[in-house]
């Protein structure tokens, strides 16, 4: 069969490519040879012609002639400030060291989770799009350049399957671990992402809409009120004492505190177990901690992170003002992935004023009380678990053997998945595709995107699977586990295999040998 | 004529890599941490946010780390032996072609500027090392050619990438029919007129066109994506980044508040600088 050509993006009618279902990546037992399938869309508002799913859930598609030239002349726009010194200097020189000395030796499509998932479709080769981009740019370099660089001239049906495509990738940047000169592939679909939202305004309404905006506007991306964020938190201590038989109070606001934590708003609302894991883990270890009923500060999502620089930079700085104003001495970043590469990693240049309050993760200090305060009882978790490794905070952050130790002192049966730490494979739902989840959308997660990572916990669990066994996955990272929630509903992993997902901090809990009852049954 | 055309060619090369180097150099973006970072001295591939109050910690720096990241970078390439073996092996032996060679030409020079002979055991070794590297180059410049042409990464190849590697064609066929009529002394001779900026003498057709076409891709370098070898100092540079907020100068404050975001969607003011568009909301 042909393949598909980087200047196809731009010229070929219907779907770029036709996925089916009999060449993806093969799973292993049991799933060996389950039935699939597929549920296309095909869309005269939406772009389902990229590969038939739709993340950008908003109808753009040009209705007519004027409108295809002012999409692509828009996108001309956006382009010349990607590439100005002002207007994108928090990412042009990463970007521009990319876009101008790849070697195309494709190594980096081997290391890609989607690309190997999909059975090595072409467009899903971390360099496709890049290419694309690449290309694009070129086009206005002159003739010559373009002629001896290879160039495209956009048309609107490149500029609506480039903008998909930039949501085809988790931005777990694993392929730039694996270029030999260094080229980050991932940031280049970001930046595509970007140049789309901070020009166009265009972004899935999960990201955009629906995520930063609705986190600046009323508080949280949830849509959790600071009202409704003080009742979640009193039913949270009822339903501790309700099912541990321990009474705690969780301190909300207390100004001065040593710590302010701060969870993915998303946990108080369907992993509530994992809030009171802390709460209690904390008040064990007796420390001086808070949290913040303040609006967007009881979040600690920071969704521009995925696709638009001054969304990151305003969240991160609501983030940062509410700190000081409690005068907390530091932030801890409970078990959010997305959340401490915005903390740690990205705020730390992007907002105005220089002087932070420091940031750190919750996984070393988790760490530090297994280690020296808690009084635990690694049978109670004498069960197998695994460890994702989520992007955000292993290869992005740095944060590599912390939860290890933990996890070998409380879990018995603790074993690895392969490969695993700052090589680990993401989790599918990376980079904000894990809450993309209108129309099809979870389809391509589910059966492309999340499949090598579901036969990595397969092939963990090997020899403990079956529907009477208790399997859990510790996933430190909410996005991550609401994406193995997905994944494993959607094979019916926990009826068929006991296969679950739990948080850190739950693992912690449940070994406390002042539990009566488990922890992660009541979950 | 030959002798300008070196002369020529190596000016425009320096020039056009200082250059290169200085536009690569001292700028300021957002961090893009990829673990592991080589001068954090942990294993695992961790860095200093796995400590406690990282921030009252003493941040240890290990030269050793980045040599041996170095050295994988550049010689061992292990990342890419990992996922293509095959292909590795052929890159690692055209780029020790390469190396063979510049390494050849340079022994000559030396040999040149000492004022020294070479003796009649050295000029056989001579003559081999630098019939490998051209051998090496050729038979893996036309893997690599054959490579771009057939597999699905010919739909990535810029013509770029052929015109090179047919100068590389060119360049190694050339100086491997030369070197089977001449021997060590003679390109010693011809590089020593070259040098002192003179016209070689008895130059043989093969001689001629290895020194053009050299000299030419020598000269053309500088503006092709082949200055990777540069550039990846400074993609792993940025991807080693792990400055914090305080080990700034005040140039990142002043382009906080002094650069125009400019870009026009609806939630953005383009006019107004970045601290202005952090702090003032727009829905």
């Amino acid at each position: 069969m042909k393949g598909v050509g980087v200047t196809d993006i731009a010229k070929k009618a219907g779907k770029l490519i036709e996925l089916k279902v009999e060449e993806l990546m093969k799973l292993p037992e049991p799933y060996e040879k389950i039935s699939e399938e597929f549920r296309f869309m095909e869309s005269e508002d939406y772009v389902s012609d990229l590969d038939g799913f739709v993340a950008i859930d908003i109808e753009w598609k040009p209705k007519s002639k004027e409108e295809e030239n002012l999409l692509v002349s828009k996108f001309m726009t956006a382009l010349k400030k990607l590439l100005d010194k002002e207007a994108n200097w928090t990412f042009l020189y990463p970007l521009l060291l990319s876009l101008d000395y790849c070697t195309r030796c494709k190594s980096c499509s081997s290391a890609c989770h989607v690309y190997l998932g999909s059975g090595r479709k072409e467009i899903y080769r971390p360099t496709y799009r890049a290419e694309v981009l690449r290309r694009v740019l070129n086009s206005q370099r002159g003739k010559f350049r373009a002629k001896i660089w290879g160039s495209i001239e956009p048309n609107s049906k490149l500029v609506l399957r480039l903008a998909e495509l930039a949501y085809r990738c988790n931005l777990c940047r694993r392929c730039v671990q694996f270029c030999p000169l260094g080229i980050d592939n991932g940031l280049i679909a970001r930046e595509i992402r970007k140049l789309f939202s901070q020009e166009l305004g265009i972004a899935p309404k999960a990201l955009h809409s629906q995520g930063s905006i609705k986190h600046l506007k009323s508080g949280s991306s949830t849509g959790l009120t600071p009202e409704g964020f003080k009742d979640i938190v009193r039913f949270l201590e009822e339903e501790t004492f309700e099912k541990t038989g321990r009474k705690i109070k969780i301190p909300v606001d207390e100004k001065g505190s040593e710590i302010l934590l701060v969870h993915n708003a998303g946990d108080f609302l369907t992993r509530p177990e994992n809030v009171i894991a802390f709460a209690i883990l904390f008040e064990e270890a007796g420390l001086d901690w808070t949290l913040t009923s303040e609006a967007v500060g009881y979040d600690a999502v920071n969704y521009g992170v995925w696709y638009d620089d001054i969304q990151l930079a305003r969240i991160a700085l609501r983030h940062i003002e509410i700190a000081k104003k409690l005068e907390v001495e530091k932030i801890v970043v409970g078990e959010c992935g997305h959340a401490h590469k915005a903390f740690l990693v990205l705020a730390d240049r992007v907002i105005p004023d220089g002087d932070m309050v420091p940031r750190e993760s919750c996984i070393p200090i988790l760490w530090d009380l297994v280690r020296n305060k808690l009084n635990l009882d690694p049978t109670k978790n004498d069960f197998p678990v695994t460890l994702h490794d989520p992007c955000n905070i292993v290869r992005l952050s740095g944060i590599v053997e912390p939860q290890r130790k933990i996890l070998r002192k409380v879990c018995p049966q603790f074993r690895e998945m392969e490969p695993n730490g700052v090589y680990n494979y993401c989790c599918g739902g990376g980079g904000g595709l894990a809450i993309i989840n209108s129309l099809n959308f979870p389809e391509f997660r589910n059966r492309i995107s999340s499949r090598v990572k579901f036969s990595q916990i397969l092939n963990a669990f090997k020899n403990s699977l079956g529907p009477e066994k208790r399997n859990f996955v510790c996933a430190p990272c909410s996005n991550c586990r609401s994406t193995l929630r997905d994944l494993f509903e959607s094979y019916k992993a926990r009826e068929k295999c006991g296969i679950q997902h739990c948080g850190l901090a739950e693992l912690i809990a449940n070994a406390l040998v002042d539990t009566k009852s488990s922890f992660l049954n009541q979950s | 004529m030959l002798q300008l055309l070196v002369y020529s060619v190596l000016f425009i090369f320096l020039t056009g890599v200082a250059l290169k180097i200085i536009r690569l150099s001292n700028r300021i973006h957002l961090r893009c941490d990829l673990y592991p970072i080589p001068h954090v001295p942990k294993a695992h591939g961790g860095g200093y946010y796995e400590e406690v109050e990282w921030w009252k910690r003493e941040r240890k720096r290990s030269i050793y780390g980045v040599i041996k990241a170095i050295l994988a970078i550049l010689v061992i390439n292990r990342r890419k032996m990992s996922l293509q073996p095959r292909h590795w092996l052929a890159t690692f032996l055209f780029h020790l072609g390469i190396f063979l060679h510049v390494l050849w030409i340079l022994l000559l020079i030396l040999v040149i500027i000492t004022f020294s002979t070479l003796s009649e055991g050295l000029a056989p070794i001579f003559s081999v090392l630098g019939f490998t590297g051209l051998l090496l180059m050729f038979v893996f410049a036309l893997y690599l050619l054959i490579r771009k042409l057939t597999r699905p990464i010919r739909y990535y190849v810029p013509l770029e990438d052929y015109i090179i590697l047919l100068f590389v064609l060119a360049i190694s066929c050339s100086g491997i029919l030369a070197l089977l009529e001449v021997d060590a002394h003679h390109s010693i001779e011809v590089l020593r007129s070259l040098i002192a900026f003179s016209e070689p003498s008895n130059l043989g057709f093969f001689e001629t066109i290895h020194i053009a076409t050299f000299s030419i891709l020598i000269g053309i370098l500088p503006f092709t994506r082949i200055t990777h070898y540069i550039a990846v100092f400074f993609t792993h540079l940025a991807l080693w980044d792990d400055r914090i907020r305080s080990e700034f100068d005040s140039r990142l404050e002043e382009i906080i508040t002094s650069y125009r975001v400019k870009w026009g969607a609806g939630h953005l003011n383009p006019d107004l600088t970045w601290e202005e568009n952090t702090r003032h909301l727009r829905f």
